[in-house]
């Protein structure tokens, strides 16, 4: 019976161990190409390097102009993170313990701009930002994000400041407490785990967010780093496929490291995400 | 006497009342203040002139905006490649349903098994899901490049030189050969999701059963299956959304091509509105998909509240 188990573990394992080889495949194959020369590549894409190119990575990391890119990218996504924490936060408070009438009309509106798809807006979006000279603006890519990136938020820390029993803000209300302490003392400090996981998922949809990007930047020099990979394919390297690996290496390689690092926090705030 | 003091009651009361509503008014400013001014300017604006702009015949540069009423809705009903891209969107929902979400399964029960090395597996199958679309399309693409693709090469290694194409040049395979890439983004999620589920899953059911003989396959449908029903649900309607807002993998694998085979309505309506100047008829395929999005949604958050 222990035999049999035994032997069932290491076939269950197998099985696992073979899907994750599999899953992590494509990736493997890109970042062998990364350090090949295209000749070697067109000669067999599956074999490895004859020496290992690494100063092939600097130079996409140049031609590519990943360094500004990356300063561009966090320049968007820190304030875009702290916009929509913030103001989600406020608002979620506003919602749940402000005593606003009228709050569910306010809700409604909010809903809409949940369940409306980003792309459904974008034409009208591009012109009004056009209109206020926010286009071509980093300012202006983070504005944005952050006004559809904020139903979610504020869906998600009211969802979790619903869970707060109203009484414990009664009673700081009865020892004199205006609304201002009630968040600092009361619902702050309660809700820090939510905000961080809002504050990654949030960074996560900034950092990768292509669509927003691409119809507000056009100078090249403003590019995020996920704009300025999809140029550099038919852009800078047309069929250079050791370059365009060696660039989909430097702007994968930063996202994985983050993500098992943080791999619990970042689970979570998916799912929930969805779940919640 | 009373009159006077009735005067001044009413008078206190107004006052009130206005104290009142000055601080209704304070909090508002306070607490939706900082919310309004991103959403208002940023989304329900635009939102609402999308409506407005899908009426319209516009080419974006034009001062001039010419009525055309229901006209851009009707020219997509008469629009051969807008009814590709509803295909291909229906055609994305079928296999973003069957292709990630029972992977996810097998994987889910599979995981679930085990005792050691469930978190290092997961996080090796849910890395796909943290990689941006760009990542992934590149990747892919170079894995479909006819010329040095992995895929053409070991198809032939294996004697199918037959099959080996041109994916993303050929109409037919190409819609198919972009969800393989959208499945290998979504699957590791699914599995997540079923493995929270399988985790509040009554074991000694499953030993009970198996003491009684039930094999594999018959625990798998008559215990593990239903007991998902509720995930199973959440990721159905989140496939059908995503299914319909898909953008970003289409765009930097083919912009829609070749002639149109890959579009989707996202695709299709980028096309429309910044590429070809059709504003007004690319925000009634935008009011469109909307309606669709909205109405999905709209499901899913219904059902979340029925638990």
């Amino acid at each position: 019976m222990r035999r049999q188990k035994t032997r069932n573990t290491l076939i269950l394992h197998g099985v696992l161990i073979a899907g994750a080889l599999l899953t992590v495949f494509p990736l493997g194959l890109i970042a062998l190409m990364a350090f090949k020369t295209n000749p070697e590549i067109f000669a067999n894409p599956l074999a490895l390097p004859g020496t290992w190119r690494w100063e092939q990575i600097g130079k996409a990391w140049t031609d590519g102009h990943f360094g500004p890119y990356y300063l561009n990218s966090l320049q968007v996504a820190v304030p875009t993170v702290l916009m929509v924490v913030v103001a989600s936060t406020l608002a979620a408070y506003g919602l749940v313990f402000g005593r606003l009438p009228g709050a569910r009309y306010v809700l409604a509106a909010i809903l809409l701009g949940l369940i409306v798809p980003l792309q459904a807006i974008i034409v009208a979006l591009f012109h009004d930002l056009g209109d206020i000279g926010l286009l071509n603006s980093l300012w202006g890519l983070s504005l944005a994000q952050a006004a559809v990136g904020l139903p979610f938020g504020i869906f998600m820390m009211r969802s979790f400041l619903l869970g707060i029993p109203k009484d414990l803000i009664e009673a700081a209300r009865l020892d004199g407490a205006g609304d201002v302490t009630v968040l600092r003392r009361v619902v702050l400090p309660l809700a820090t785990a939510p905000a961080m996981t809002l504050a990654t998922l949030q960074f996560m949809y900034s950092w990768n967010d292509f669509l927003l990007p691409l119809i507000i930047l056009h100078d090249p020099s403003l590019r995020t780093v996920t704009l300025g990979l999809f140029y550099l394919q038919g852009g800078t390297y047309t069929l250079n496929y050791a370059m365009i690996s060696a660039g989909v290496l430097i702007t994968a390689v930063p996202i994985m490291v983050v993500f098992f690092v943080l791999q619990r926090q970042f689970i979570a705030g998916v799912t929930a995400g969805a779940v919640k | 006497m009373t009159e006077r003091l009735d005067q001044k009651s009413a008078s206190t009361a107004r006052r009130r009342s206005n104290g009142r509503l000055l601080a209704v008014t304070i909090r508002y400013l306070i607490f939706l203040g900082p919310a309004a001014l991103l959403y208002v300017p940023f989304v329900l604006k635009p939102l609402f002139e999308t409506f407005g702009l899908s009426l319209f015949a516009w080419n974006g540069v034009s001062t001039e905006k010419v009525f055309v009423g229901l006209a851009n809705y009707k020219q997509a009903l008469g629009d051969p490649i807008f009814w590709i891209s509803l295909r291909n969107n229906l055609f994305w929902v079928v296999t973003s349903i069957v292709l990630p979400m029972a992977t996810g399964l097998v994987i889910a029960v599979l995981l679930s098994a085990i005792k050691r090395g469930q978190r290092i597996y997961s996080g090796i199958f849910f890395t796909p899901v943290v990689l941006n679309l760009i990542i992934v399309g590149l990747v892919w693409g170079i894995i479909y490049n006819p010329l040095i693709g992995p895929l053409n090469r070991l198809l032939r290694t294996v004697g199918l030189g037959s099959l080996a194409i041109g994916w993303l040049g050929d109409r037919y395979a190409v819609t198919p050969a972009i969800m393989v890439a959208g499945a290998w983004t979504f699957f590791g999620f699914c599995a997540v999701i079923f493995l929270q589920g399988l985790r509040t899953l009554d074991r000694e059911q499953i030993e009970a059963a198996t003491i009684d003989g039930a094999g594999p396959f018959r625990r798998f449908r008559k215990i593990i299956v239903p007991a998902l029903s509720d995930q199973v649900t959440l990721l159905v309607v989140m496939s059908i959304i995503g299914s319909f807002k898909v953008f970003d993998i289409v765009y930097v694998m083919t912009k829609g091509g070749p002639d149109h085979a890959s579009e989707v309505i996202a695709t299709y309506m980028y096309w429309q509105s910044f590429m070809n100047g059709s504003l007004g008829y690319g925000a009634a395929l935008a009011v469109m998909l909307t309606t669709v999005v909205a109405g999905a949604s709209l499901a899913m958050m219904a059902l979340r509240e029925r638990d």
